[in-house]
């Protein structure tokens, strides 16, 4: 199973048409549930990290140079790779491939405003009703 | 058959040896009679066998024969088994662990 994913791996890079593939044929959701599932599916720890590294780098080939995949990927996992590249028990150099994916990421990332649901790439007001769009941090109980 | 059971093996015998295994390989994954497994195994096998070929060339095969499919279909079996969930939202049913294939696409679609 490790296997296939370096397959798949190897089969998307630099490739535009096999990594629309892979978006349109559930590819990116698979993978997210293996990089946040792969421990508790696994009896072996060491094949559960091997696994979720396998993903991860399924994952940044897939996303590499393709927005629309970087896209998809902000909207369905961006909270889940956040959680686990500041989780302690992540392999460290799964938390590396974590944060390159992350950096692709980046320039795709947006704030949604919480009145109208517009989203911009950046700015403190909505450019559509002007409510202000600051980040809403946690408040003390 | 005969190819293949010449003892005076040439160059051009051992290049009509790899287009036949190829071939095979490329119908396995094609075939709809064959387990998931098995068009999985082939897909890999198709990666390694065409390797020397360059990666461009690897990438038009696996294209062409739909061998990416093959792949994720392989990993959903191994990862997931027979688990199968039906989405509360519109329910399709998947082997996928927590979002549904078919909503989150739909939901992909309007919003890009």
């Amino acid at each position: 199973m490790v296997k296939a994913l370096w397959a798949m791996r190897t089969s998307v890079i630099g490739n535009d048409s096999l990594m629309r593939e892979l978006q349109t044929q559930g590819g990116l959701l698979l993978l997210l549930d293996i990089i946040g599932h792969a421990a508790s599916l696994c009896d072996d720890q060491s094949v559960a990290r091997e696994a979720q590294e396998a993903a991860l780098a399924c994952a940044l080939a897939a996303l590499m140079g393709h927005p629309h995949n970087c896209r998809v990927m902000l909207s369905l996992g961006i909270d889940q790779l956040i959680d686990l590249a500041g989780a302690e028990d992540t392999p460290e150099h799964n938390r590396q491939l974590i944060f390159d994916i992350l950096q692709l990421l980046g320039p795709y990332s947006y704030v949604e405003c919480s009145n109208c649901g517009k989203r911009q790439p950046k700015g403190r007001f909505c450019v559509q009703c002007g409510f202000e769009t600051g980040v809403e941090l946690a408040r003390s109980p | 058959m005969k190819i293949l059971g010449d003892l005076n093996d040439t160059a051009e015998h051992e290049a009509k040896r790899e287009k036949i295994k190829l071939d095979a390989l490329i119908d396995t994954i094609k075939s709809d009679e064959v387990s998931t497994t098995q068009r999985g195994a082939a897909a890999e096998m198709l990666l390694e066998e065409s390797v020397t070929d360059g990666l461009g060339s690897m990438q038009s095969k696996i294209v062409d024969c739909g061998g990416i499919g093959a792949l994720i279909d392989m990993v959903k079996v191994r990862f997931f088994g027979n688990v199968v969930i039906c989405c509360a939202f519109c329910f399709s049913r998947s082997v996928m662990a927590n979002v549904c294939s078919i909503a989150a696409e739909s939901e992909t679609a309007q919003r890009w």
